[in-house]
Protein backbone atom coordinates (compact mmCIF):
# COMPACT_ATOMS: atom_id res chain seq x y z
CA UNK A 1 0.00 0.00 0.00
CA UNK A 2 1.38 2.77 -0.70
CA UNK A 3 1.18 5.74 2.04
CA UNK A 4 0.32 9.14 1.97
CA UNK A 5 0.65 12.24 3.61
CA UNK A 6 -1.99 11.64 6.38
CA UNK A 7 0.51 8.74 7.77
CA UNK A 8 3.22 10.74 8.60
CA UNK A 9 1.69 14.29 8.98
CA UNK A 10 1.56 16.06 12.46
CA UNK A 11 -2.03 16.86 13.40
CA UNK A 12 -1.32 18.47 16.43
CA UNK A 13 -0.27 21.87 14.95
CA UNK A 14 0.38 25.05 16.59
CA UNK A 15 -0.64 28.35 14.95
CA UNK A 16 -0.28 32.15 15.05
CA UNK A 17 -3.47 35.21 14.27
CA UNK A 18 -2.35 37.72 11.52
CA UNK A 19 -2.49 40.34 13.93
CA UNK A 20 -0.51 38.80 16.19
CA UNK A 21 2.95 40.26 17.04
CA UNK A 22 5.95 38.34 15.46
CA UNK A 23 7.76 38.28 18.98
CA UNK A 24 4.89 36.06 20.12
CA UNK A 25 5.20 34.07 16.72
CA UNK A 26 8.95 33.79 17.32
CA UNK A 27 8.46 32.57 21.22
CA UNK A 28 5.86 29.69 20.24
CA UNK A 29 8.40 28.42 17.06
CA UNK A 30 11.37 27.95 19.58
CA UNK A 31 9.23 26.76 22.37
CA UNK A 32 7.67 23.88 19.99
CA UNK A 33 11.02 23.47 17.96
CA UNK A 34 9.71 24.13 14.31
CA UNK A 35 10.30 26.77 11.93
CA UNK A 36 7.52 26.85 10.16
CA UNK A 37 3.52 27.91 11.56
CA UNK A 38 0.47 28.68 9.65
CA UNK A 39 -1.27 31.53 10.21
CA UNK A 40 -4.79 32.07 10.79
CA UNK A 41 -7.47 34.75 10.89
CA UNK A 42 -11.34 34.09 11.63
CA UNK A 43 -10.98 30.94 11.46
CA UNK A 44 -9.17 30.55 7.97
CA UNK A 45 -5.89 30.00 7.34
CA UNK A 46 -4.29 32.89 5.56
CA UNK A 47 -0.53 32.12 5.21
CA UNK A 48 2.67 30.72 7.03
CA UNK A 49 5.08 32.30 8.93
CA UNK A 50 8.76 30.54 8.56
CA UNK A 51 12.06 31.42 10.24
CA UNK A 52 12.63 32.62 7.05
CA UNK A 53 10.34 35.37 6.97
CA UNK A 54 11.17 36.30 10.54
CA UNK A 55 14.66 37.09 9.52
CA UNK A 56 13.62 39.17 6.73
CA UNK A 57 11.50 41.58 8.88
CA UNK A 58 11.22 43.74 11.70
CA UNK A 59 10.39 42.56 15.00
CA UNK A 60 7.61 45.24 16.16
CA UNK A 61 5.88 44.55 13.26
CA UNK A 62 2.26 41.80 13.15
CA UNK A 63 2.42 38.54 11.38
CA UNK A 64 0.48 40.00 8.89
CA UNK A 65 3.04 42.21 7.69
CA UNK A 66 5.81 39.33 7.28
CA UNK A 67 4.03 35.90 6.09
CA UNK A 68 4.19 34.24 3.12
CA UNK A 69 0.67 34.76 1.88
CA UNK A 70 0.52 31.57 -0.42
CA UNK A 71 -0.28 28.89 1.01
CA UNK A 72 1.31 26.02 -0.44
CA UNK A 73 -1.04 22.63 0.40
CA UNK A 74 -2.21 18.95 -0.12
CA UNK A 75 -4.87 16.96 0.62
CA UNK A 76 -4.34 14.43 3.67
CA UNK A 77 -4.52 11.30 0.05
CA UNK A 78 -1.47 12.78 -1.61
CA UNK A 79 1.54 10.53 -2.08
CA UNK A 80 4.69 10.63 -0.30
CA UNK A 81 6.39 11.21 -4.11
CA UNK A 82 3.94 13.85 -5.15
CA UNK A 83 4.58 15.48 -1.49
CA UNK A 84 8.31 15.02 -2.65
CA UNK A 85 7.80 17.17 -5.83
CA UNK A 86 5.64 19.75 -4.50
CA UNK A 87 8.23 20.15 -1.94
CA UNK A 88 11.24 20.03 -4.86
CA UNK A 89 9.21 22.75 -6.89
CA UNK A 90 8.51 25.33 -4.08
CA UNK A 91 12.16 25.11 -2.33
CA UNK A 92 9.85 24.86 1.02
CA UNK A 93 10.72 23.35 4.50
CA UNK A 94 6.79 22.43 5.76
CA UNK A 95 3.87 21.60 3.64
CA UNK A 96 0.37 22.46 5.19
CA UNK A 97 -2.24 19.49 4.60
CA UNK A 98 -5.88 20.80 4.61
CA UNK A 99 -8.94 19.04 3.57
CA UNK A 100 -12.25 21.06 2.54
CA UNK A 101 -10.43 24.23 3.77
CA UNK A 102 -9.71 23.21 6.73
CA UNK A 103 -6.26 23.03 8.00
CA UNK A 104 -5.50 19.31 9.48
CA UNK A 105 -1.85 19.10 9.76
CA UNK A 106 1.49 19.92 8.46
CA UNK A 107 4.82 17.41 7.03
CA UNK A 108 8.26 18.44 7.37
CA UNK A 109 10.23 18.05 4.86
CA UNK A 110 12.80 16.32 6.90
CA UNK A 111 9.84 13.82 7.99
CA UNK A 112 8.86 12.97 4.67
CA UNK A 113 12.72 12.00 3.58
CA UNK A 114 12.88 9.98 6.65
CA UNK A 115 9.74 8.05 5.62
CA UNK A 116 10.79 8.36 1.64
CA UNK A 117 14.12 6.49 2.83
CA UNK A 118 11.98 3.89 3.50
CA UNK A 119 11.50 2.69 -0.01
CA UNK A 120 15.14 3.60 -1.14
CA UNK A 121 17.82 1.08 -1.45
CA UNK A 122 20.46 1.99 0.70
CA UNK A 123 22.84 -1.04 -1.59
CA UNK A 124 22.24 0.47 -5.31
CA UNK A 125 20.66 3.71 -4.57
CA UNK A 126 17.94 3.69 -6.15
CA UNK A 127 14.04 3.44 -5.52
CA UNK A 128 12.66 0.01 -4.37
CA UNK A 129 9.40 -1.39 -5.96
CA UNK A 130 6.84 1.09 -4.59
CA UNK A 131 8.23 3.35 -6.18
CA UNK A 132 7.50 2.33 -9.60
CA UNK A 133 3.96 1.21 -8.50
CA UNK A 134 3.46 4.43 -7.81
CA UNK A 135 4.81 6.64 -10.94
CA UNK A 136 2.98 3.98 -12.98
CA UNK A 137 -0.17 4.68 -11.03
CA UNK A 138 0.34 8.46 -11.46
CA UNK A 139 0.66 7.99 -15.57
CA UNK A 140 -1.77 5.98 -16.20
CA UNK A 141 -4.16 8.21 -14.09
CA UNK A 142 -2.83 10.97 -17.00
CA UNK A 143 -3.85 8.71 -19.39
CA UNK A 144 -0.41 8.18 -20.81
CA UNK A 145 0.52 4.95 -21.83
CA UNK A 146 3.20 2.86 -19.98
CA UNK A 147 5.62 -0.02 -20.89
CA UNK A 148 7.75 -1.92 -18.25
CA UNK A 149 10.87 -3.85 -19.18
CA UNK A 150 11.88 -6.14 -16.06
CA UNK A 151 15.78 -6.54 -16.35
CA UNK A 152 17.01 -9.93 -14.41
CA UNK A 153 20.56 -10.96 -14.03
CA UNK A 154 21.51 -14.41 -15.39
CA UNK A 155 23.39 -16.60 -13.15
CA UNK A 156 23.31 -14.31 -10.38
CA UNK A 157 23.44 -16.88 -7.96
CA UNK A 158 26.08 -18.43 -9.39
CA UNK A 159 28.23 -15.12 -9.19
CA UNK A 160 27.57 -15.22 -5.47
CA UNK A 161 28.54 -18.77 -5.03
CA UNK A 162 31.84 -18.33 -7.08
CA UNK A 163 33.16 -14.99 -5.72
CA UNK A 164 31.27 -14.65 -2.68
CA UNK A 165 28.18 -12.40 -1.82
CA UNK A 166 30.08 -9.26 -1.04
CA UNK A 167 31.15 -9.41 -4.72
CA UNK A 168 27.38 -9.95 -5.60
CA UNK A 169 26.93 -6.89 -3.52
CA UNK A 170 29.32 -4.36 -5.17
CA UNK A 171 27.89 -6.18 -8.77
CA UNK A 172 24.33 -4.91 -8.13
CA UNK A 173 25.80 -1.53 -6.63
CA UNK A 174 27.59 -0.71 -10.49
CA UNK A 175 25.10 -2.38 -11.91
CA UNK A 176 22.62 0.24 -10.51
CA UNK A 177 25.39 2.99 -11.36
CA UNK A 178 24.86 1.65 -14.90
CA UNK A 179 21.20 1.37 -15.39
CA UNK A 180 20.79 5.19 -13.84
CA UNK A 181 22.86 6.75 -16.05
CA UNK A 182 21.70 4.57 -19.45
CA UNK A 183 18.11 5.37 -18.39
CA UNK A 184 16.34 8.42 -19.92
CA UNK A 185 14.90 11.32 -18.34
CA UNK A 186 11.91 9.98 -18.72
CA UNK A 187 11.70 6.73 -17.13
CA UNK A 188 11.75 5.56 -13.72
CA UNK A 189 14.09 2.87 -12.68
CA UNK A 190 13.73 0.52 -9.24
CA UNK A 191 15.58 -2.24 -7.79
CA UNK A 192 12.34 -4.62 -7.80
CA UNK A 193 14.50 -7.34 -6.17
CA UNK A 194 17.63 -9.07 -5.19
CA UNK A 195 18.84 -9.04 -8.75
CA UNK A 196 16.08 -7.55 -10.47
CA UNK A 197 15.35 -4.46 -11.93
CA UNK A 198 12.55 -2.99 -13.39
CA UNK A 199 12.07 0.21 -15.61
CA UNK A 200 9.13 2.05 -15.93
CA UNK A 201 8.64 3.83 -19.23
CA UNK A 202 6.07 6.16 -21.31
CA UNK A 203 7.03 4.70 -24.28
CA UNK A 204 4.89 2.94 -27.25
CA UNK A 205 6.49 -1.10 -27.64
CA UNK A 206 8.88 -0.36 -30.34
CA UNK A 207 10.69 2.51 -28.32
CA UNK A 208 10.84 0.17 -25.36
CA UNK A 209 12.87 -2.09 -26.94
CA UNK A 210 15.24 -0.02 -28.19
CA UNK A 211 15.80 1.39 -24.63
CA UNK A 212 16.10 -2.75 -23.45
CA UNK A 213 18.50 -3.12 -25.77
CA UNK A 214 20.68 -0.41 -25.06
CA UNK A 215 20.49 -1.51 -21.68
CA UNK A 216 21.57 -5.34 -22.37
CA UNK A 217 24.42 -4.09 -24.37
CA UNK A 218 25.63 -1.69 -21.13
CA UNK A 219 25.42 -4.65 -18.91
CA UNK A 220 26.72 -6.58 -21.28
CA UNK A 221 30.02 -4.79 -22.88
CA UNK A 222 30.22 -3.40 -19.29
CA UNK A 223 33.71 -4.09 -17.52
CA UNK A 224 32.37 -4.93 -13.86
CA UNK A 225 34.72 -5.13 -10.85
CA UNK A 226 37.53 -8.28 -10.90
CA UNK A 227 36.32 -8.93 -14.54
CA UNK A 228 33.22 -10.83 -13.20
CA UNK A 229 31.43 -11.34 -16.52
CA UNK A 230 27.96 -10.16 -16.23
CA UNK A 231 24.46 -10.32 -18.30
CA UNK A 232 20.82 -9.81 -17.94
CA UNK A 233 17.85 -10.69 -19.38
CA UNK A 234 14.97 -8.87 -20.54
CA UNK A 235 11.48 -8.80 -20.44
CA UNK A 236 8.72 -5.71 -21.70
CA UNK A 237 5.32 -5.64 -21.34
CA UNK A 238 3.08 -2.89 -22.21
CA UNK A 239 3.04 0.09 -24.82
CA UNK A 240 0.66 -1.14 -26.90
CA UNK A 241 -2.04 0.84 -25.75
CA UNK A 242 -5.21 0.59 -27.99
CA UNK A 243 -8.22 0.89 -25.45
CA UNK A 244 -9.09 2.46 -22.10
CA UNK A 245 -9.61 0.39 -19.53
CA UNK A 246 -11.49 -0.19 -16.42
CA UNK A 247 -9.28 -2.36 -14.37
CA UNK A 248 -7.57 -0.03 -11.48
CA UNK A 249 -4.54 1.44 -11.70
CA UNK A 250 -2.08 -0.44 -9.50
CA UNK A 251 -3.60 -3.61 -10.64
CA UNK A 252 -2.60 -2.46 -14.17
CA UNK A 253 0.65 -1.59 -13.31
CA UNK A 254 0.74 -4.92 -11.14
CA UNK A 255 0.20 -7.02 -14.31
CA UNK A 256 2.27 -5.57 -16.41
CA UNK A 257 5.53 -5.84 -14.02
CA UNK A 258 4.19 -9.49 -13.81
CA UNK A 259 3.90 -9.90 -17.19
CA UNK A 260 7.57 -8.43 -17.89
CA UNK A 261 8.75 -10.28 -15.42
CA UNK A 262 7.11 -13.81 -17.01
CA UNK A 263 8.98 -12.75 -20.52
CA UNK A 264 12.35 -11.94 -18.73
CA UNK A 265 12.37 -15.53 -17.47
CA UNK A 266 11.56 -16.63 -21.29
CA UNK A 267 13.92 -14.92 -22.73
CA UNK A 268 16.89 -16.20 -20.03
CA UNK A 269 15.28 -20.16 -20.36
CA UNK A 270 15.53 -19.64 -24.10
CA UNK A 271 18.62 -17.27 -24.46
CA UNK A 272 17.11 -14.93 -26.37
CA UNK A 273 18.31 -12.00 -24.17
CA UNK A 274 14.88 -9.71 -24.79
CA UNK A 275 11.62 -11.05 -24.92
CA UNK A 276 7.98 -9.33 -25.33
CA UNK A 277 5.28 -10.52 -23.07
CA UNK A 278 2.23 -11.84 -24.73
CA UNK A 279 -1.21 -11.53 -22.88
CA UNK A 280 -4.73 -9.66 -22.97
CA UNK A 281 -3.02 -7.08 -21.00
CA UNK A 282 -0.94 -5.30 -23.83
CA UNK A 283 -3.80 -4.20 -25.68
CA UNK A 284 -5.47 -2.63 -22.35
CA UNK A 285 -3.03 -0.88 -20.72
CA UNK A 286 -4.47 2.59 -20.10
CA UNK A 287 -7.15 3.86 -18.21
CA UNK A 288 -9.22 6.64 -17.88
CA UNK A 289 -10.63 8.70 -20.73
CA UNK A 290 -7.50 8.09 -22.63
CA UNK B 1 31.51 61.37 53.04
CA UNK B 2 30.53 63.41 50.03
CA UNK B 3 32.99 66.09 48.60
CA UNK B 4 29.88 68.47 47.95
CA UNK B 5 28.60 71.27 50.96
CA UNK B 6 25.07 71.23 49.07
CA UNK B 7 23.04 69.21 46.43
CA UNK B 8 19.57 69.61 44.96
CA UNK B 9 17.84 67.67 42.70
CA UNK B 10 15.68 69.38 40.11
CA UNK B 11 12.91 67.75 37.72
CA UNK B 12 12.19 69.94 34.70
CA UNK B 13 8.37 69.39 33.53
CA UNK B 14 7.63 70.48 29.54
CA UNK B 15 4.67 69.93 28.69
CA UNK B 16 3.81 70.22 24.50
CA UNK B 17 -0.21 70.53 24.06
CA UNK B 18 -0.99 69.85 20.13
CA UNK B 19 -4.19 68.89 18.14
CA UNK B 20 -4.53 65.29 17.26
CA UNK B 21 -4.34 64.42 14.04
CA UNK B 22 -7.00 62.62 12.72
CA UNK B 23 -5.01 59.79 11.17
CA UNK B 24 -2.36 60.47 12.99
CA UNK B 25 -0.76 59.86 9.06
CA UNK B 26 -2.08 62.01 6.51
CA UNK B 27 -1.90 61.64 2.79
CA UNK B 28 0.51 58.91 1.43
CA UNK B 29 2.86 56.18 4.04
CA UNK B 30 5.54 54.89 2.17
CA UNK B 31 6.43 51.75 4.00
CA UNK B 32 10.20 50.62 3.92
CA UNK B 33 10.67 46.78 3.55
CA UNK B 34 11.62 46.39 7.07
CA UNK B 35 10.32 48.98 8.64
CA UNK B 36 9.38 48.76 12.12
CA UNK B 37 4.97 48.81 11.37
CA UNK B 38 4.19 47.12 7.60
CA UNK B 39 1.36 48.27 5.32
CA UNK B 40 -1.53 45.67 7.02
CA UNK B 41 -0.52 47.35 10.28
CA UNK B 42 -0.89 50.31 9.18
CA UNK B 43 -4.18 49.73 7.04
CA UNK B 44 -5.27 48.50 10.47
CA UNK B 45 -4.48 51.55 12.14
CA UNK B 46 -5.78 53.75 9.82
CA UNK B 47 -9.28 51.65 8.91
CA UNK B 48 -10.35 51.64 12.89
CA UNK B 49 -9.36 55.61 12.85
CA UNK B 50 -10.94 56.64 9.13
CA UNK B 51 -12.67 53.47 8.31
CA UNK B 52 -12.31 52.98 4.58
CA UNK B 53 -10.41 55.77 3.48
CA UNK B 54 -6.68 54.05 3.06
CA UNK B 55 -5.63 51.74 0.83
CA UNK B 56 -2.90 49.87 0.15
CA UNK B 57 -0.58 49.72 -2.93
CA UNK B 58 2.16 46.50 -2.80
CA UNK B 59 4.95 47.67 -4.69
CA UNK B 60 7.71 46.12 -6.44
CA UNK B 61 10.68 47.96 -5.15
CA UNK B 62 14.14 47.38 -3.56
CA UNK B 63 13.20 49.09 -0.56
CA UNK B 64 10.11 50.19 -0.65
CA UNK B 65 7.51 47.63 0.32
CA UNK B 66 3.71 49.41 0.17
CA UNK B 67 2.43 52.81 -0.05
CA UNK B 68 -0.90 53.52 2.10
CA UNK B 69 -2.98 56.18 0.61
CA UNK B 70 -5.50 57.94 1.02
CA UNK B 71 -8.36 56.66 -1.22
CA UNK B 72 -9.86 60.30 -2.47
CA UNK B 73 -6.55 61.05 -3.95
CA UNK B 74 -6.82 58.00 -6.56
CA UNK B 75 -10.21 58.89 -7.24
CA UNK B 76 -9.02 62.33 -8.42
CA UNK B 77 -5.85 60.60 -10.31
CA UNK B 78 -5.33 56.89 -11.42
CA UNK B 79 -3.13 54.82 -8.81
CA UNK B 80 -1.03 54.21 -12.52
CA UNK B 81 0.18 57.60 -12.56
CA UNK B 82 0.14 58.85 -9.02
CA UNK B 83 2.18 55.99 -7.56
CA UNK B 84 5.31 56.34 -10.10
CA UNK B 85 5.28 59.77 -9.25
CA UNK B 86 5.43 58.88 -5.23
CA UNK B 87 8.09 57.13 -5.81
CA UNK B 88 10.32 58.72 -7.78
CA UNK B 89 10.46 61.35 -5.35
CA UNK B 90 10.11 59.29 -2.01
CA UNK B 91 12.10 56.60 -3.11
CA UNK B 92 15.54 59.18 -3.04
CA UNK B 93 14.26 59.81 0.79
CA UNK B 94 13.35 56.64 1.42
CA UNK B 95 14.97 53.71 2.84
CA UNK B 96 14.55 49.86 4.23
CA UNK B 97 13.84 50.66 7.65
CA UNK B 98 11.96 54.01 7.55
CA UNK B 99 8.30 54.84 7.32
CA UNK B 100 7.41 58.39 5.31
CA UNK B 101 4.56 60.10 5.99
CA UNK B 102 3.94 62.57 2.46
CA UNK B 103 1.51 65.61 2.26
CA UNK B 104 0.10 65.43 -1.34
CA UNK B 105 -2.27 68.15 -2.72
CA UNK B 106 -3.37 67.96 -5.80
CA UNK B 107 -5.10 70.27 -7.35
CA UNK B 108 -7.63 70.14 -10.77
CA UNK B 109 -7.06 73.57 -13.11
CA UNK B 110 -9.78 73.20 -15.15
CA UNK B 111 -10.21 75.92 -18.22
CA UNK B 112 -12.99 75.88 -21.00
CA UNK B 113 -13.85 77.71 -23.36
CA UNK B 114 -17.13 78.35 -25.25
CA UNK B 115 -18.01 79.30 -28.28
CA UNK B 116 -20.10 82.82 -28.00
Amino acid sequence: MISCVSNIMIKKINTVDAYDGICKAERIMDENNINCIPVMHDGKLVGVLTSRDIRKTHPNRIVADAMTKKVISVTPETSLWKAKQVFEENKIETLLVKEKDSLVGLVTKTCLYTELGKYYDPLTGLYRSEYIYHMGMELLEKGFEISVIFIDLNEFGQIDKEFGHAQGDLILKELGMLLKSHSHGDTYLCRFGGDEFVVLTQYNLDKCMVLAEILLKAISTHKFKNNINVTASAGIAGGRRQDARAQNPRETVMDLINLASLASTKAKKEKTKLAVADGFFQNEIACGSA
Amino acid sequence: MSDFVESTRKAEITIRLSEFEVPPMQDVLIVGRKAPIGPEAARRMVDILSPEQYEIVEIEHPVIEAIVIRKSLTNMITKDRLIPLILDEGGKVANESTIIKAQLNIVLQVSKSIDL
